[in-house]
């Protein structure tokens, strides 16, 4: 079992993932056959709502969502990565710097943000008031709101890992086993692509 | 969760709200509480259900267990969501399969997705207590 302790690079968090399944049976699109769509939409519609906030720049956000994805185990999120944060400067190094964050080189302001995040998963109840002191002197009130609806928001990756339907077999993965993708306005996904943009993958 | 509304965070706590208010309404009023308990139990220090959401649905976890044909189901949606709490990377098959096979098609998926709406808004209510609500602003 996990412990929330720091991850390391060389010991993934992935366990039963490569042989998890669908759970439970899974209709056309790989979703949950006889669910509530009204209660699926209407969780949708809180994660938009959390995309179209702006209190938090794209790299912070992506960071803090590759940390739940990893944190929780997610392969779709896993192999997902947020083009608005590579465009400004968060490449695949850092994607990966995020399970040893501690020691990355990464701004003391983002490594804070992933301290909420490990907060958040596995001791919500128990945040070191070291740790807040650290928020408040790096992040706005606004800020720290984002951030936490952000985890929130991520974190619904949990229902698919739980019920084993987040594999990545309807992901358009390019050669490297990634798919970029960009937000509308709306906060929805607006492109999903095996080919980052400005790349020369074919 | 006012400090969350207070800073911006209004719109998604409504949303959040309203995607509760449809959990309620679409899941099992029986098994609903044995997820917010569980829920509880798990994230909440003293492992008490929050008065406000208990009261949004009807029936408590103590009469649920006096039924026994109902008590099997309870214990297999609980250790569903127990697991998907302390370690969702680690839930175990057979466990989801025994809950899902005592219950009809997407019942399951609702409890599970009512289970993380109810397990964001008890974080997001411990986190933001501690985050925006220390006494002085240095």
């Amino acid at each position: 079992m996990s412990t929330g302790a720091q991850l390391s690079a060389d010991t993934p968090p992935v366990t039963g993932a490569a042989a998890r399944g669908p759970r439970v049976v899974v209709d056309g699109n790989g979703r949950p056959a006889g669910r509530s769509a009204e209660l699926a939409g209407a969780l949708s519609a809180y994660q938009d709502t959390v995309v179209r906030m702006d209190a938090l720049d794209a790299v912070t956000t992506e960071l803090v969502r590759r940390r739940c994805a990893r944190q929780h185990d997610c392969r779709i999120c896993q192999s997902l990565r947020l083009i608005s944060a590579m465009e400004s400067g968060l490449d695949e190094d850092g994607i990966q710097d995020v399970d040893r964050f501690e020691d990355a080189d990464f701004s003391e302001a983002h490594k804070v943000a992933l301290r909420i995040v490990d907060a958040f998963i596995w001791h919500p109840a128990n945040v070191d008031p070291e740790l807040v002191a650290q928020a408040r002197s790096h992040y706005t009130d606004r800020q720290l709101a984002e951030l936490l609806v952000d985890i929130s928001k991520w974190s619904t990756q949990k229902i698919h890992v739980a019920l084993g339907t987040d594999g990545t077999d309807r992901v358009p993965l390019g050669p490297d086993g990634r798919a970029y993708f960009t937000f509308a306005d709306s906060g929805a996904v607006a492109t999903m692509s095996p080919v980052r943009p400005g790349s020369h993958q074919v | 969760m006012q400090e969350l509304r207070a800073h911006g965070a209004a719109a998604a706590m409504d949303d959040l709200d309203a995607a509760w208010a449809v959990a309620a309404a679409v899941c099992d009023p029986s098994l609903l509480p044995v997820v917010m308990a569980t829920v509880d139990a798990a994230l909440r220090p003293t492992g008490g259900v929050a008065p406000n959401m208990a009261a949004q649905v009807a029936p408590d976890v103590a009469s649920i267990d006096q039924h026994e044909v109902h008590l099997q189901t309870s214990r297999a949606v609980a250790a569903v969501i127990a697991q998907m709490l302390v370690d969702v990377s680690n839930v175990d098959h057979d466990t989801v399969a025994t809950a899902d096979a005592l219950l009809a098609q997407g019942v399951l998926a609702d409890l599970v997705t009512a289970s993380y709406i109810y397990e964001a808004r008890t974080r997001l209510e411990l986190m933001s207590q501690a985050l925006l609500c220390p006494p002085v602003r240095s």
